[in-house]
């Protein structure tokens, strides 16, 4: 029997995503309230994307009322197509949601091939 | 066949039973803390509202909302939260895998108990929270009293 560290007993909730693919990229739009821009970790490995996001904690002491808000940290694992640029995955973060561009390897983006 | 002419008499308007039991059933939701317009359309960002001390804290995730967008109004001893967040997709966003961000508009007004100072309201929003501070009037905050000695 293992003990359990706190990392490990930490509580995660998913994200809601959106994920569009373009002709040259694909786009993910995770929705993140309450993250900072530098608490947020973007991980590539074994062909997939981990999105990791750690939450402001709950500041002040007090009664809630109401309580619909999750005050848990993030987490999204993603799996990654051959077709993605695992090299030159970007992310902007703004207003809470983080967006990530993953653009697609050259022998995956459209080309027109001009009839001669 | 004769044509009778339709008369707009009570009697022969089973309609207007109908529409009292509308407007009955109207004023019944409009009692119930609960945002019915989310239920269909829209959606509905999850808050919390925290009694401290001094002041009654209301947040809400609202992840994608400009600040002009949203819209804090105080009347008496309720606060209205009000905000909208739109999608635009891009021309090129052809191939949609996943939408599971909501868009739309909301809206939520809470009653606060032990009501506020409605001149010193503040709101803020950051990281997509909107974190508004409704500060207790000085009457209703906790005060010590001391006994007086004989």
């Amino acid at each position: 029997m293992t003990t359990a560290t706190a990392q490990e007993t930490r509580q995660y909730i998913m994200p809601r995503v959106n994920i569009v693919e373009e002709p040259e990229q694909v786009r993910i739009e995770a929705e993140l309230a309450g993250v900072e821009k530098d608490k947020v970790e973007l991980e590539v490995k074994d062909g997939e994307l981990t999105l990791l996001a750690r939450r402001a904690g709950a500041n002040g002491k007090g009664v809630y009322l109401l309580r619909e808000r999750t005050p848990a940290d993030y987490r999204r694992v993603f799996t990654l197509s051959k077709a993605i640029d695992t090299a030159n995955i970007n992310a902007t973060m703004k207003d809470g949601v983080v967006t990530i561009t993953l653009p697609k390897v050259k022998a995956y983006q459209p080309r027109t091939i001009e009839v001669k | 066949m004769a044509l009778v002419r339709w008369r707009n008499s009570g009697d022969l308007m089973p309609w207007s039973a109908f529409s009292d039991l509308q407007s009955e059933m109207n004023k019944l939701m409009e009692g119930f803390p609960c945002d019915w317009n989310a239920l269909g359309r829209g959606w509905r960002p999850a808050m919390d509202l925290v009694e401290t001390e001094d002041a009654y804290v209301l947040e809400a995730d609202v992840p994608g909302v400009r600040s002009e967008d949203l819209h804090i109004e105080t009347i008496d001893n309720a606060v209205t939260v009000r905000g909208k967040r739109e999608y635009h997709l891009k021309e090129t966003d052809r191939n949609v895998h996943r939408l599971e961000n909501r868009y739309g508009e909301f809206q939520r007004t809470f009653e606060v108990p032990g009501g506020f100072d409605g001149d010193k309201v503040k709101a803020e929003l950051r990281d997509g929270v909107l974190r508004v501070t409704l500060p207790k009037r000085e009457s209703a905050k906790p005060k010590r009293i001391e006994l007086s000695e004989n």
